[in-house]
C-alpha cells in the first residue's frame, strides 16, 4: 500500500514563491545526491502561474516535468510525509522545500512512496509545521490527486447479441513494432576495436585513483541506512488453465467442399471451415472400437430371421437397438440403387465366363482356382476337340427365376437401342390351358442380371405377342389373348400399362397373335412416327396410333378364300363361322413399308398392301395348317420362310406363288422361325421336341444342328441374338436358355445374299425343268 | 416385403455370397447377416479402408467421388458401395 505521493504545485505556489529563494538555496547541496543534471532556477520568471518551479539544463531548455496527473483539490490526500525525512530535515523550510521539490518533480519511480500507514508521523509533521503559521494550509490543502489515478474508467459492457456471436469476425495477425523491453549493453569491449584504448587508459586511471583512495581529502565516508520493512506472504489460487489438444488433418477436397458451401465469397482465411469440420474428417474407426462392441453386442440377442427362397433359413441380423436408422437408410432412394448395382457385380462375378463368351471375348481365367481337367473346363476347351465334333450349340446359361417357373414362355423381342434388354412374354397358347387365376408375367430381363428379371408386369390374361417399339425405345406393346392391346413404359417400375385398349371401340375380340411397330414417313415437317400394327384372331389387321389416346383403325380384313383346290370337282359347302380368316401372322417388308405378308389359320399367306384395305395383292398357297409364323429374309428382299402347324417350313419368293424350298424334319408343329443376322443361309426352327439350326448352304435337306428338348418340356420360341453369335430359345417351363452357335462356317462369306439367290436360282430353274418335263409328259 | 429387403435378400442367395454388411457413417453397422465378431471386423477395417480410398481419389481432383471399390483376394473379394449416409459391403467367394 504504498502509494506514490505526488502533487500538484499549484496550492503551493504561495508559499513556494515566497520560500523559492530559500529553497533553492538549500536543496542545492541535496539536490546534486538525488537529482540529476538539471538545475534549479527561479520560478518568478514564470510568473508562478502553474509551477512554482522551473527546470532548465545547460543548454536552457526547459525540462520541466509535467506532473503525471491532474490535481483535484476536493480530494483529501491520506499520508505523505514519511519518516526519512526527519534525519536530514530539520526546520519546516527544509520540510517546504521538500514539499515543493516532491511536488514539482514527479518522479515517482526514484523516490520511496510513502502510505497511510505513515500518517502518525505526518501528522506530527504536521503539528509541527503549524507551528509556524504560514505553512498551516499548507496541511489540508495538500491534496493528492491519486484518487484520480484510482478511478477506474468504467466502460460500458454491452450485452452479446445473437448476431454478434455468430458473426464472422476477421482476425488479421500483423506483424507489431518491435517493443524494447530491456537493453544491456555489453561492458566488455573486444582489444581490436577502436574504443580499447580508450577504455584501458579509463581504467588504468581508476585504478590509480582507487589506490590513491585512502587518506585523500576528496573522498569522505558516509553511512546509508536502508530499510528493511517487514515481510508478509501472501498466497493466492487460481484455477488450473484447462489445456486441450486439437489437431487438423487438412485435404484438398475438404477445402474444396467448404468453397462450395459457403454463401458468401470466402475471405482470405480458408481454415474457418475447416475446423467446423473437424468431426467429419477425423477418422472415427479406431477410437470407437469400444462403444461399437457395447451396441452391436447388446443387439445381438434380438434379431430377426427371414427365411431365404433356396430353402435354407436366412438370418439377418438386424439390430432393433439402431433399427430407426436402418429404416431411415432403407427408405432412401439410393440404397436400391446401390443395391441394383451391387447385385449385377455379384451375378457378373458368377456369370463372367459365360458372359465373355457370349460378347466372344476371352474367359478371364482365376489364378487362384484350381484347374480342372481340359475335358472339364467350360469356354474354352482345346479347340482340337471341338473342330471335331463339327457344329454344335452350347448352352451358356438361362434366364430364370422362380416367379417364372412353369410358365410358357409365348414370345421374345430384343430392345431396339440396347441390345442387351430382352422382353419375354409368358402365356399359353391354348384355350383350355388358360388360367385366369395365376394371371400371366411380362419380364424385361437384363443381361447383367439372369437370375432375376429387372422389370416385371403382371397382366389377367395370357400374354401373346410383344413388341419394342424402335422411336421411343422405353415403349414395350403387348398383345394378350383377350385381345387387349396395352403399352408399357419400362422406364418406370410401376406395373400399370401406359395406354390399353380395353376401352376401344375397334380392339380385338380374339387373341392378339402379333405386334409390331412399323416406321412411317409421314407428311412434312415431322419426324419419325411409328404405328403399331396388331394381327388377331378375329381376322383383322388393325393399325394403332397413340397420337390422341388409343385409337385404331382397320388395315385389313382379313377374308376367307374358299380353298382353290383345283382337283376338287365339286365345290363343298362350308358351314362358316365367321367371313374372316383368324391371322397368325405377319411381316413387313424391310424396305417397303407399305407391303407385308399375313399368315392365316386357313395356311394361306397373303400379300398385302396397306394402300389397299379390300384386296389382297397376291397369295400364296402352300401350307396345309394353319401359319405360325412370316418372316422375309433380311438379306434377300425377295425372299420369305414360313413355318406351320403341318410340320414344315417352307422358302417361298415373292414372284412364285408355290414354295420353292420344303423342309420336312419332324412330325411336329414348328412354332417359331427365325432368320440369322449373321448369315444368310441359316435359320433357327423351333418345334415342340428339337431346336434345330439350318444352313442351306451345306444341307438342304436336314438341319445342320439339331438339340433335342429334355422329357417334358417343349420349346416353344426362339429369336436370334443380334450382338452374338446365339440364339436364345423359351420353353415351356419358363426357362430362355442362351445357345451359342460354334463352329458354324466362316461368318464373312455368308453376309451377302447372293448364297442365297444362287440356291434360289438353282432350285427354282430345277423345278422350272421339272415342271416342263412334268408337263411334257402329261 | 419392401424391394429393398428382397432385393438384399436375394444378393444373399446368389452363388458364393458369404455375407452382406450395411454400416453407417460412423462405421457402426446396422444390418448384417455374418456373426457379431467378423461383422465388427468388417466394419471397422472396411469403413477406414473406404474413408482412406474416397480420399484419395477426392484429393487427386475434388470433383470426383468414389462410386465402387472391389477388394479380391485369394479367398473371396470384397465389394462395397459406398455413399454419404451409408456403406454397403457384399462378400463373396467368386470361384466356387
Amino acid at each position: 500500500m504504498k502509494k506514490s505521493s505526488i502533487m500538484n504545485t499549484k496550492s503551493q505556489s504561495r508559499f513556494t514563491s515566497r520560500r523559492s529563494d530559500i529553497s533553492v538555496s538549500h536543496t542545492h547541496s541535496r539536490r546534486s545526491v538525488t537529482l540529476s543534471e538539471s538545475k534549479l532556477t527561479d520560478g518568478k520568471s514564470a510568473g508562478g502561474q502553474r509551477l512554482g518551479l522551473i527546470v532548465l539544463d545547460e543548454d536552457g531548455n526547459d525540462v520541466t516535468p509535467k506532473p503525471l496527473h491532474s490535481y483535484d483539490p476536493t480530494v483529501q490526500k491520506s499520508g505523505f510525509f514519511g519518516s526519512d525525512n526527519q534525519s536530514t530535515v530539520g526546520t519546516p523550510t527544509d520540510v517546504m522545500s521538500f514539499t515543493s521539490v516532491y511536488q514539482s518533480f514527479a518522479q515517482p519511480f526514484s523516490r520511496s512512496i510513502y502510505g497511510s500507514t505513515s500518517n502518525r508521523s505526518a501528522k506530527s509533521k504536521r503539528s509541527s509545521i503549524e507551528s509556524s503559521g504560514e505553512i498551516t494550509e499548507s496541511g489540508p490543502e495538500v491534496t493528492t490527486g491519486f484518487a484520480d489515478v484510482m478511478t477506474v474508467r468504467r466502460e460500458e459492457v454491452e450485452d452479446l447479441t445473437d448476431e454478434d456471436l455468430n458473426k464472422m469476425v476477421d482476425v488479421i495477425l500483423e506483424e507489431t513494432d518491435t517493443i524494447w523491453m530491456f537493453e544491456q549493453k555489453g561492458i566488455a569491449v573486444s582489444e581490436e576495436s577502436e574504443e580499447s584504448q580508450i577504455i584501458q587508459t579509463k581504467n588504468t586511471a581508476y585504478e590509480e585513483l582507487c589506490k590513491t583512495k585512502e587518506g585523500n581529502d576528496r573522498f569522505a565516508e558516509r553511512g546509508m541506512q536502508t530499510f528493511n520493512f517487514a515481510q508478509k506472504h501472501k498466497e493466492i489460487q487460481a484455477e488450473k488453465v484447462g489445456l486441450t489438444d486439437a489437431a487438423i488433418n487438412v485435404t484438398s477436397w475438404d477445402m474444396y467442399d467448404t468453397y462450395a458451401s459457403k454463401e458468401e465469397p470466402p475471405t482470405s482465411d480458408s481454415n474457418e471451415g475447416i475446423i467446423e469440420k473437424r468431426g467429419r474428417s477425423l477418422g472415427g474407426g479406431g477410437e470407437r472400437r469400444g462403444s461399437r462392441d457395447g451396441s452391436v453386442g447388446t443387439s445381438r440377442v434380438t434379431g430377426r430371421c427371414l427365411w431365404g427362397g433356396k430353402g435354407g433359413p436366412l438370418f439377418l441380423i438386424i439390430p432393433t437397438g439402431v433399427n430407426p436408422q436402418w429404416e431411415k437408410i432403407s427408405n432412401s432412394e439410393s440404397i436400391l440403387k446401390h443395391l441394383v448395382v451391387m447385385e449385377r457385380v455379384v451375378t457378373e462375378n458368377i456369370y463372367q465366363p459365360k458372359q465373355a463368351t457370349y460378347r466372344g471375348m476371352s474367359v478371364l481365367i482365376d489364378p487362384d482356382k484350381e484347374m480342372e481337367d481340359a475335358e472339364n473346363a467350360t469356354g474354352g476347351g482345346s479347340p482340337d476337340i471341338m473342330t471335331a465334333i463339327g457344329p454344335t450349340i452350347d448352352r451358356l446359361w438361362s434366364y430364370s427365376s422362380p416367379m417364372t417357373k412353369g410358365r410358357n414362355v409365348s414370345s421374345m423381342t430384343w430392345n431396339k437401342v440396347n441390345p442387351d434388354i430382352l422382353a419375354v412374354g409368358y402365356g399359353q397358347f391354348g384355350f383350355n390351358e388358360q388360367n385366369k387365376n395365376k394371371g400371366s408375367l411380362t419380364c424385361c430381363w437384363n443381361l447383367k442380371n439372369p437370375e432375376f428379371p429387372e422389370r416385371v408386369f403382371h397382366s389377367k390374361a395370357s400374354v401373346t405377342a410383344l413388341d419394342f417399339s424402335s422411336v421411343y425405345p422405353n415403349l414395350l406393346a403387348v398383345g394378350l389373348y383377350d385381345g387387349t392391346v396395352c403399352i408399357y413404359n419400362v422406364r418406370n417400375m410401376t406395373d400399370q400399362p401406359v395406354v390399353d385398349s380395353f376401352d376401344c371401340t375397334g380392339k380385338h375380340s380374339s387373341p392378339v397373335w402379333q405386334l409390331c411397330w412399323i416406321e412411317r414417313e409421314r407428311g412434312l415437317g415431322e419426324d419419325r412416327s411409328e404405328i403399331l400394327i396388331s394381327i388377331s384372331a378375329d381376322g383383322r389387321v388393325v393399325q394403332w396410333s397413340i397420337r390422341k389416346g388409343f385409337e385404331c383403325s382397320d388395315l385389313m380384313k382379313l377374308k376367307r378364300t374358299g380353298s382353290k383346290n383345283p382337283q376338287k370337282k365339286k365345290e363343298k359347302a362350308e358351314a362358316l363361322i365367321s367371313r374372316q380368316a383368324p391371322g397368325m401372322c405377319f411381316d413387313f417388308h424391310a424396305k417397303d413399308s407399305n407391303m407385308y405378308l399375313a399368315g392365316t389359320e386357313e395356311g394361306l399367306i397373303h400379300k398385302c398392301s396397306c394402300s389397299y384395305n379390300e384386296q389382297f395383292l397376291d397369295t400364296y398357297t402352300g401350307h396345309t395348317g394353319p401359319l405360325y409364323k412370316v418372316r422375309w429374309s433380311p438379306y434377300c428382299p425377295d425372299v420369305f420362310l414360313s413355318c406351320s402347324s403341318d410340320w414344315s417350313i417352307r422358302l417361298w419368293k415373292q414372284t412364285e406363288l408355290k414354295p420353292v424350298l420344303n423342309f420336312f424334319s419332324t412330325t411336329k408343329a414348328v412354332h417359331d422361325i427365325c432368320w440369322s443376322p449373321y448369315s444368310s443361309t441359316v435359320f433357327c426352327a423351333v418345334n415342340e421336341g428339337a431346336v434345330e439350326i439350318w444352313d442351306l448352304k451345306t444341307n438342304t435337306l436336314d438341319p445342320l444342328i439339331t438339340n433335342l428338348a429334355s422329357p417334358g418340356m417343349k420349346f416353344s420360341c426362339a429369336i436370334f441374338s443380334l450382338n452374338s453369335n446365339s440364339v436364345l430359345v423359351g420353353d415351356s417351363d419358363g426357362h430362355v436358355s442362351v445357345y451359342q452357335l460354334r463352329n458354324m462356317s466362316d461368318k464373312n462369306e455368308d453376309k451377302d445374299a447372293s448364297a442365297l439367290s444362287n440356291i434360289m436360282n438353282s432350285t427354282i430353274s430345277s423345278q422350272v425343268d421339272k415342271n416342263s418335263d412334268e408337263k411334257r409328259k402329261e | 416385403m419392401s424391394e429393398v429387403e428382397e432385393t438384399i435378400k436375394r444378393i444373399q442367395s446368389h452363388k458364393g455370397v458369404l455375407g452382406i454388411i450395411v454400416v453407417n457413417s460412423e462405421g457402426i453397422p446396422i444390418l448384417t447377416s455374418l456373426d457379431n465378431s467378423t461383422t465388427v471386423q468388417y466394419a471397422g477395417l472396411i469403413h477406414q479402408l473406404t474413408m482412406k480410398a474416397r480420399s484419395t481419389v477426392r484429393d487427386i481432383d475434388p470433383q470426383n467421388d468414389l462410386t465402387f471399390l472391389r477388394l479380391r483376394s485369394k479367398k473371396h473379394e470384397i465389394m462395397v458401395a459406398p455413399d454419404k449416409e451409408y456403406l454397403l459391403i457384399v462378400i463373396q467367394n467368386p470361384s466356387e
